[in-house]
């Protein structure tokens, strides 16, 4: 399984020697990849028996350091999380090169045998984890809200989306740039249904650090939040007087090619990348560090061509803060 | 003078080596934290590191800062996280330098937009309070001297229009009562009569001894002391309108631009803390001695002081502030809208959080249908002309129209 990579690299997380990727190369491939965490200076990847950390001072294997129960594992800009089945949280700090464990804290939770930890999630300003049956934790905080059929968690620096099975998206956290999408900059400390989009049957979910983007049933993007660099691909320059900077409800995204469906999306800080069903990447927002392109232009206000896939089986996107990464099967 | 000179008049600007280098762990992530270390080292000795390697690593440093800077309400961010901001700044001035052959125009210029961003983000450091006013200053004056041949110094024509003595149609029309009006009172008179009883008032003839009166109108003198300072400059009719934003820009972009241009969008240099960052413009102003008044004298500070420039129309919509404030004119007419904190439930104010201090009707062509309890409010109305001052209480509502082109001051104080 190849992962190709672009941007930031001053620190060597992609395992190249050059401060900047300006184009999408193939950075690691291993048999398996299962699950790849790109952070501001170093990259976790976990492979069928491991779990390998390249930053600056080379690979360090962290598969023996991890404790035995731990059931999830989640990352930020300055350490790795690990859950174990009793709800108790690790960490691993860059701090320390990645060379010891220490206890986070314990979830207000009782293990029971019909019940577990489905998916967690994190930024250096939050961690959500949810379970079987229907809780979700904004650590340390159990919340009111319950539902039993959370398909996705995605966090964004201060904010945090949800994904059920049907399709309905809620949001909470931090909403002063927009990015809860409720149509107003009020904090939201419970999830909340983003009511723009009831109805609208959504697939796949990303946040970026002050943006959110979702992908519909039919292939619609949705985008709201900070439009800093043109992250929302609105198309509007930032002359322009229509320009909006702050968007805080979604709006849907003009494609040039009408036909085009949205299959796959992901978000770096300022950054966003879309995988379209004709296997092309198309990308909008911040590049400075050629998170999108080789080109100089520091902002694309507009979703642009940035590669093409045609022969790849791409499964996967994701976007470090600089970043964008694809992950082909 | 030599490029050497020039770098060590910069290294002058610090007072405290120890504290540019002190970056605490646990205040900044670990690898910003040591990048941002070796930076500061090869800024102030001799390397041999790639000149476009160094500014990459700086730049990333500064762009992690300001995603950092982002996080949060401002008044959250952590002090030490815009101290952080500050140093980088100064670091991303000498790497700058230091590496160019010939100090060019557009080199100086990129140099003090770095600083301005620095004094405009961050936060003065402890020991090196005036690392970056000092830095600007300087910088200023070697770009001063380098296109002094160059460019317009004379035909910016003294812009400051001189209306007629008669009071404008619009404001006489305005239904509210005047403020009270007095030709500067005692300390003691005005504490007694106006701040206890928070009653808003004009002072006249209490700031005729500024220099700013006579200097400022003249905008060829704010050019050269402050013509290439980036500042931010608010874009659209006021705050609360949706395409309204904020922009930064150089003083002569926005002078230019917005100012002398007719045609232009209207551009507002609005609240800002213009006098700590160009300490220069501070000593042609004074801080009222009715500043020292409070409320509470065992919670008292400094007061906010900030700048107002703008063209003809400005608006700030009808709002509050927390503090008390006296808004001096410096040159042009404004007028006042105002409020009691009595009236705040027929003034509609927003339902959301950032915007709750601002009133919804506007005063000035209030929609009745919307607002009809707006007609059980009692008006009050002020004309400020040059030299005047006006006390508005705190928690009073205020509407402010630029009616020519205008550049007053505030003091917020508690």
């Amino acid at each position: 399984m190849p992962l190709f990579c672009n941007g930031f690299n001053l620190f060597r997380q992609l395992n190249v020697n050059k401060p900047i990727l300006e184009e999408f190369v193939k950075v690691f491939e291993f048999e398996v990849i299962k699950q790849v965490w790109i952070n501001y200076s170093y990259i976790l990847i976990s492979t069928d028996t491991d779990y390998l950390i390249f930053h600056k001072e080379g690979v360090c294997n962290l598969t023996s350091l991890i404790p035995k129960q731990t059931v999830l594992i989640t990352t930020n800009d300055d350490q790795v999380i690990c859950l174990n089945r009793s709800g108790k949280l690790f960490k691993i700090c860059l701090a320390d090169n990645f060379s010891n464990i220490q206890e986070l804290c314990s979830l207000d939770y009782v293990e029971s045998s019909n019940n577990s930890f489905l998916n967690i999630r994190s930024s250096s300003k939050l961690i959500v984890t949810h379970l079987a049956d229907g809780t979700v934790y904004n650590v340390l905080e159990k919340l009111k809200f319950t539902c039993n059929s959370v398909i996705d968690i995605q966090c964004g620096k201060e904010h945090c989306l949800l994904l059920d099975e049907t399709g309905n998206l809620y949001s909470f956290g931090k909403g002063s740039h927009g990015q809860l999408g409720h149509g107003k900059l009020d904090d939201e400390i419970e999830p909340k249904l983003v009511e723009a989009l009831a109805g609208i049957k959504i697939k796949k979910i990303a946040a970026g650090n002050w943006h959110s983007c979702a992908i519909s049933q039919d292939g619609d993007l949705y985008v709201w939040g900070w439009n800093s660099n043109g992250q929302l691909g609105l198309g509007i320059e930032e002359d322009d007087k229509k320009f909006v900077s702050v968007m805080a409800s979604p709006h849907v995204v003009d494609f040039d090619d009408e036909e085009l469906n949205a299959v796959l999306v992901a978000c770096g800080s300022r950054h966003t990348i879309v995988f379209f069903d004709n296997k092309q990447l198309y990308g909008c927002g911040w590049n400075k560090y050629h998170q999108l392109t080789k080109f100089a232009q520091e902002n694309y206000y507009k979703l642009t061509y940035l590669h093409d896939f045609k022969n790849m089986d791409v499964i996967h996107l994701q976007c470090g803060p600089w970043n964008s990464a694809v992950r082909c099967k | 003078m030599d490029n050497l000179a020039k770098i060590t008049e910069l290294y002058n600007c610090i007072l405290d080596k120890c504290e540019l280098l002190n970056i605490q762990p646990e205040t900044l992530n670990h690898s910003v934290r040591i990048l941002l270390i070796v930076c500061l080292n090869y800024s102030l000795d001799e390397n041999s590191v790639p000149q476009e390697i160094k500014l990459l690593e700086i730049e990333s440093i500064l762009d992690f800062l300001n995603d950092e800077l982002n996080t949060g309400h401002w008044s959250e961010v952590p002090i030490q996280t815009r101290r952080y901001f500050t140093t980088a700044s100064f670091a991303k001035c000498l790497i700058t330098l230091k590496n160019s052959q010939e100090y060019n125009e557009e080199l100086l210029k990129k140099c003090l937009k770095c600083v301005d961003l620095g004094l405009l983000l961050g936060a003065p450091l402890e020991h090196n309070l005036e690392l970056l006013t000092s830095s600007a200053k300087y910088l200023r004056k070697v770009l001063n001297k380098l296109i002094e041949s160059i460019e317009n110094k004379s035909n910016t024509e003294n812009n400051a229009s001189k209306r007629g003595i008669e009071v404008p149609k619009e404001f006489l029309n305005l239904p509210g009562k005047n403020v009270d009006s007095i030709e500067c009172p005692s300390l003691e008179f005005f504490n007694k009569t106006y701040f206890v009883p928070q009653i808003p008032v004009k002072l006249k003839n209490c700031i005729q001894h500024w220099p700013a009166l006579k200097k400022w109108p003249n905008i060829t003198y704010l050019l050269e002391i402050a013509g290439d300072r980036t500042v931010p400059i608010e874009i659209g009719s006021h705050y609360v309108d949706e395409t309204w934003t904020q922009k930064l820009m150089t003083l002569k972009e926005f002078i230019h631009k917005h100012y002398l241009s007719e045609s232009g969008d209207i551009g507002y240099l609005a609240q800002h803390n213009l006098f700590e960052q160009i300490t220069e413009l501070k000593d042609d102003i004074c801080i009222p001695e009715y500043c020292c008044l409070s409320l509470d004298y065992d919670n008292t500070t400094e007061p906010d002081i900030n700048a107002w420039l703008g063209p003809v129309g400005t608006v700030s919509p009808l709002h509050h502030d927390p503090k008390n404030n006296l808004l001096a004119q410096i040159y042009g007419t404004k007028q006042i809208i105002l409020f009691s904190p009595k009236d705040t439930p027929y003034l509609y104010p927003h339902e959301d959080k950032l915007l709750n201090n601002t009133a919804q009707v506007n005063p000035v062509v209030p929609d009745l249908q919307n607002y009809p309890k707006f007609t059980k409010t009692t008006m009050f109305k002020c004309l400020l002309e040059p030299g005047d001052m006006l006390f508005i209480p705190l928690k009073w509502w205020h509407h402010v129209m630029a009616l020519d082109k205008s550049f007053s001051v505030s003091f917020w104080w508690q």
